[in-house]
């Protein structure tokens, strides 16, 4: 028996755990929660797949074809349909003489649009769809001989698009308005209440699918089974932001940590300028305008308990500077109260009796390790940033404080934890190191 | 035919994706390193490792 199987072992029972804890969890989530996380996954991916550096586009198209070669009734399609991007295949549109009508239709419609060549692009977001079939082009007639739209091929794109991102097989994306795509249309309009079963794509069905489209929360899947024939990876994918959902821009920063195309020079105290500017109070003092304080040395800024003097009604806060003592400044609950420099300090006392209070509060929330399975930052997920003390969210309900130690340990309560390297949407796993 | 994914499993799917990516990207940085000195990617590493 090998040596170190007790420490396999101890591994094993500890994943088990974490398996555990995670479907334990899944359970709990609710509806909101689990909306919330599927929007942070579908801005991570998004962010992936918009990466100017070129090896984390190929790690994303990699990983992407490992997880749909894994799942069982997946595709890339799907995929991309939940981070609402279609990805369109120029080569099919060049291969026939009915793909080279699209493609000449393509540039002529295309040739004055805000939104540039689909040829170019290559990808249509859910926000170019709902503009294509908003637009008038939905007024098109459809040929049912040959089953061509007579006007638009750009429309019949986003017709496609528009499907497919809500569930139904188009087959290819490509501008052609084939039995595929009239069969997607049929099953659209069966699901649909109150539409005629016809396959043509009229005004009522259209304005139906741009209703469903339009709804932020409407759950899409899409088709599977049938493979559309462009599952190849895209070898050159002009990178376009999604316009319907702004990319969250501390989960940006996130990602990039988490994936790097840069280095971050960790400031030396709590936070960065840009969450310290998001503060309500660094807000109210900048618009105070308080003479003497200058506001771009501010690291932190924290409400403290009004004892020591302070009024019940009053609000009192510290103010952390770099380099320079603490501030603290008072304010009255009237309406219009300004803020007043005081040298009252609250609940703060000398150091070493603050340095008392933080480990009793440290005590009283101490988690169970076991309890903890990611660390995150209290205002948005993210790799913990660097500082003393800071409070992270371990699970959806408390807050505990945290000792970075260094770029790959921290302390929580009694127990170390390590960086594990492993990703998630909200950023870097830690996990409870061995004794 | 249609396969529906729930809206958990659509999540499942995208973390292991989001994981993958990570994977990947390690690997390739490390495999990079050896052939070349570059700056940037070591620094990831010492971040990362």
């Amino acid at each position: 028996m090998s040596a170190d199987l007790p420490e396999k072992l101890e591994s094993k029972i500890e994943e088990t755990f974490d398996v555990k804890e995670t479907l334990e969890s899944a359970s709990e989530e609710t509806e909101k929660a689990l909306e919330i996380k599927y929007e942070q996954c579908k801005e991570a991916l998004s962010l992936l797949y918009e990466s100017s550096n070129e090896t984390v586009r190929k790690s994303f198209n990699d990983s992407i074809d490992k997880v749909v070669a894994e799942t069982d009734g997946l595709t890339r399609e799907q995929v991309m349909a939940w981070v609402e991007i279609v990805e369109v295949n120029e080569e099919k549109l060049g291969g026939s003489s009915q793909a080279e009508w699209v493609r000449n239709q393509l540039k002529k419609e295309d040739s004055d649009d805000k939104m540039g060549n689909l040829l170019e692009k290559k990808i249509l977001t859910k926000a170019d769809v709902i503009q294509i079939l908003n637009s008038d082009e939905a007024k098109v007639n459809w040929n049912k001989e040959s089953n061509t739209p007579e006007n638009s091929a750009r429309y019949t794109l986003a017709l496609q698009a528009g499907l497919r991102l809500m569930g139904q097989d188009t087959g290819t994306v490509d501008g052609l308005f084939g039995e595929n795509t009239k069969a997607a249309v049929i099953a659209f309009q069966e699901a649909e209440e109150g539409l005629n079963v016809d396959g043509d794509p009229g005004p009522l069905t259209i304005g139906r699918m741009l209703e469903i489209l339009k709804e932020e929360k409407k759950e899409i899947s899409s088709t599977d089974e049938v493979k559309p024939e462009f599952v190849e990876k895209p070898e050159k994918i002009v990178i376009k932001k999604m316009d319907v959902i702004q990319p969250n821009i501390d989960l940006k920063r996130d990602i990039d940590k988490t994936l790097p195309t840069r280095i971050n020079t960790p400031l030396e105290n709590e936070g960065t300028i840009d969450e310290i500017k998001n503060n309500s109070f660094y807000k109210e003092l900048e618009k105070q305008n308080i003479n003497g304080l200058d506001m771009n040395n501010i690291t932190n800024i924290k409400q403290k308990e009004n004892k020591g003097g302070i009024e019940d009604g009053e609000t009192l806060i510290k103010v952390k500077l770099k380099g320079e003592d603490n501030r603290f400044f008072k304010k009255g609950e009237e309406n219009g109260a300004q803020w007043v420099e005081t040298n009252r300090r609250g609940s703060e006392g000398t150091d070493e009796t603050q340095k008392e209070s933080e480990t009793e509060n440290l005590e009283e929330m101490m988690p169970r390790s076991r309890d903890i399975t990611m660390l995150m930052n209290k205002n948005g997920g993210g790799d913990i940033k660097n500082g003393k003390t800071i409070k992270v969210k371990v699970d959806d309900k408390y807050y505990y404080r945290v000792y970075k130690i260094s770029d790959t340990e921290v302390r929580v309560g009694g127990n170390l934890y390590t960086k594990t390297g492993r990703l998630s949407p909200i950023g870097i796993t830690w996990k409870k190191a061995k004794k | 035919m249609v396969k529906k994914f729930s809206r958990s499993q659509q999540v499942d799917i995208m973390q292991k994706i989001l994981h993958e990516a990570n994977k990947e990207y390690q690997k390739t940085i490390q495999e990079n390193e050896s052939e070349t000195a570059n700056e940037d990617l070591e620094k990831s590493l010492k971040i990362f490792n």
